[in-house]
């Protein structure tokens, strides 16, 4: 026997969940407005999502996943994203989009079940929310193999769950990523859950992150509930894939302290006792203890702040709620760009039912 | 009065039941305030008020159900809403689903090995579940959710009364026993090609006091050697068959309180005083009914001796999944021609159906010949 290849996970953490420094931090940590920016954002998400839960709940968003506890996977994501860059979300992110210029109410319009909230404004290329489980993988490679046809320096990242890793969709995405050396950087947000399936359950695998290996790229682990790993780490990727590196995966390991989604209960299958460890680990007060202990961060500015967001997040709520609703017809826009004979004639019974009051 | 109507609390759920409320009439309640906890089939969830107001009226008691769209909470109106339509909602602003046809699509998919009519009703898991507990057949039952949807209501309420306002005067909703046949016959009607072949036995030259019965099943397992495609199972849904060595016998026995068809398990295995043996202890258990339902469960081929009471010839009934069922007739003495002349013979006539989507005429034909060769030796 001879050994052909050999291959090992790295993990990286620079805040452990007691706030202290546990390694060499990185340049960026010297720039206190940068990392107050990051709080905020992690702090608008965190506000974001309880607020959209409660609309939810009064019939006004029609379903809702929230991102509770995994704001520092989100937040230090989106800050990697150069403007030119694109995004292609999954359906939890909304801190990363946040990062990338989508707002608050373009994501309650989308979430109340209206598509026009995909149009961002702020982010024209990212895509659209993609519910069915790791399509947006293969998205993400698709562009960055446009990129690389059109040889412009910009990269594309995408993000799933762990659980979204077994699907052939992922496997096929990072197997031609890698083939290619291709500019997309691949998150994995492993918050343990996939819906009521543990991250046990799941897969053999020791680690998401090796997952890249079968495909010929790196893999790295980082802590999902430090935001400076996360920054740091995918920052890196993104830099190295924009200067022709290739691909690369980052597992971010967190915690999914909420439900799935709005139509789901996890006390039903989520042991207490994690949960509560959990909670311990948390991102944005790990986070804000790490502001107050190195950079003098106090009490009256993490209030502004939390005024400032909700504000901004209540705001975004009453804005969606007056958005004037679609005419029943715009369901044929953007479908043909020569609209066909046959749609035509339902298109102008339509217009004729709506005049008559719908009937 | 102003209206905040159950929203749908989950992805398409019908209602949701009150599980406590957490205001009473007469309080004052600021937007986003917790109104009341509701169970739905996925959740108990907190449902924060939409506005801010002073509370009117509310719905229902803790046990009662809402159905999604119908009003929760009544507020006291303020005057410029006081002219709005009654009952209009000012909550709500999400549509609810009115269809799940993907859903259900995918549901009817995963439970085709075991398709029944009800199956293909569109009904939520939730509901379907209820059903299954209390026993109540979804195809009866009519559905007063969006668009003619069968809501845990409907199944409650079939329950309470069986007679749901749909009967007619005079008539008597089946139960029991006589239920299951009529949802066994009729499903099989609609899945099974019935082809049916007849044939007589002559045994005029049998010995006094042979035990006809006996000699059937020996009849069926020498038939089923000759021609082992018979004794089979099909799922239609599949298309897949599952052929069998050993022979499950059903053997269908009248009674004043219905037919029962036990199953003798590897009928193949039993001499003739073990086949008696096992007729015996099924008769009386069916006498008794002491007979267990897992008696009369796997069937891989049936016997229908309907003979004993009267008719000669019947195209009985197949039920899936089995593909062959075979009815034995009234014994008589038949004129018959033997070389040439007309002679007097006792005859036991045969009836064999089987499933033509499996079974072909001449694996059928075969089958008899070789059930009426081993009756004749």
């Amino acid at each position: 026997m001879k050994k052909v290849a050999e291959f090992f996970v790295e993990y990286f953490q620079f805040l452990d969940k007691d706030s202290k420094v546990v390694d060499d931090l990185p340049e960026f940590t010297n720039d206190r407005g940068f990392l107050i920016s990051l709080y905020r954002s992690m702090v608008l998400t965190r506000i974001f999502d309880e607020k959209a839960v409660r609309m939810q709940r009064m019939g006004q968003l029609s379903t809702f996943p929230s991102s509770l506890g995994q704001e520092a996977v989100m937040v230090g994501t989106g800050a990697a994203l150069k403007k030119e860059d694109v995004y292609c979300p999954y359906y939890r992110d909304q801190g990363v989009l946040f990062r990338h210029g989508v707002t608050p109410k373009e994501l309650f319009i989308y979430w109340s079940g209206d598509e026009r909230g995909s149009a961002f404004s702020g982010a024209r290329e990212d895509f659209p929310i993609a519910v069915p489980i790791a399509t947006q993988s293969l998205h993400a490679t698709g562009v960055a193999s446009a990129f690389k046809i059109r040889k412009q320096p910009r990269v594309v990242i995408t993000m799933c769950g762990e659980g979204g890793t077994s699907e052939g969709d992922f496997y096929e995405a990072i197997n031609l990523a890698g083939a290619w050396n291709l500019p997309v950087v691949f998150i994995v947000n492993n918050n343990q859950w996939a819906i009521s399936v543990s991250r046990e359950a799941q897969t053999k695998c020791e680690t998401i992150a090796q997952k890249a290996i079968s495909a010929g790229f790196k893999g790295i682990q980082v802590d999902g509930n430090d935001i400076i790993a996360v920054y740091d780490k995918v920052s890196q990727a993104v830099e190295n894939a924009r200067n022709g590196g290739g691909p690369q995966l980052i597992e971010a390991i967190t915690y999914r302290l909420s439900d799935h989604t709005t139509a789901d209960d996890a006390s039903r299958y989520c042991p207490k006792d994690n949960l509560d460890k959990a909670w311990d680990e948390e991102p944005v007060e790990r986070f804000k203890k790490y502001l107050e202990d190195y950079h003098d961060f106090n009490e009256s500015e993490d209030l502004a702040i939390k005024d400032e967001c909700s504000k901004e997040v209540d705001q975004a709520a009453i804005d969606m709620l007056n958005f004037e609703k679609p005419n029943a017809e715009s369901m044929f826009d953007h479908l043909y760009e020569n609209f066909p004979e046959a749609l035509l004639v339902q298109y102008e019974e339509l217009i004729a039912m709506n005049k008559e009051g719908g009937k | 009065m102003r209206y905040f109507n159950l929203p749908d609390l989950g992805e398409g759920l019908p209602d949701a039941e009150i599980q406590e409320w957490y205001v009473k009439v007469g309080d004052n309640v600021e937007a986003e305030q917790p109104l009341a906890a509701m169970e739905t089939a996925k959740a108990v969830v907190d449902v924060p008020s939409p506005f801010a107001g002073k509370i009117a009226k509310l719905f229902g008691e803790p046990g009662d159900t809402i159905e999604t769209g119908d009003p929760l909470v009544g507020f006291e109106a303020s005057e410029e809403v006081a002219n709005t339509s009654k009952k209009e909602d000012q909550g709500t602003v999400v549509g609810r689903v009115d269809s799940q046809s993907t859903i259900l699509a995918d549901d009817v998919t995963i439970s085709s090995m075991t398709t029944t009519p009800s199956d293909s009703l569109k009904v939520l898991p939730a509901v379907r579940a209820t059903a299954k507990k209390l026993g109540v057949n979804l195809a009866n039952v009519k559905g007063t959710g969006p668009s003619g949807q069968i809501t845990i209501n409907d199944v409650k309420s079939f329950t309470g009364s069986n007679t749901s306002g749909q009967i007619q005067e005079g008539y008597e909703v089946l139960k029991g026993f006589r239920r299951t046949m009529c949802q066994q016959m009729t499903r099989s009607n609609d899945q099974v090609v019935h082809t049916t072949v007849f044939e007589d036995a002559l045994i005029g030259h049998w010995a006094a006091k042979t035990d006809i019965t006996v000699r059937i099943l020996q009849a069926i397992v020498a038939a089923c050697k000759a021609e082992p495609a018979l004794n089979s199972h099909f799922d239609g849904d599949a298309i897949a068959v599952k052929r069998f060595s050993d022979i499950n016998l059903g053997l269908a026995v009248d009674t004043e309180n219905g037919l029962f068809v036990p199953v003798i398990e590897k009928l193949n295995s039993l001499d003739a005083g073990q086949m008696r043996d096992k007729i015996n202890e099924f008769k009386d258990k069916v006498l008794t009914k002491s007979i267990s339902p897992e008696e009369m469960q796997g069937a891989t081929i049936t016997l229908s001796n309907f003979g004993t009471i009267c008719g000669r010839y019947a195209t009985p009934m197949i039920v899936p999944p089995a593909v062959a069922i075979i009815g034995v007739g009234r014994l008589h003495d038949s004129v018959v021609a033997i070389d040439g002349k007309p002679e007097v013979r006792r005859a036991m006539p045969i009836s064999l159906t089987f499933d033509h989507r499996v079974i072909t005429g001449g694996e059928a034909a075969r089958f008899l010949k070789a059930v009426i060769n081993s009756l004749e030796t």
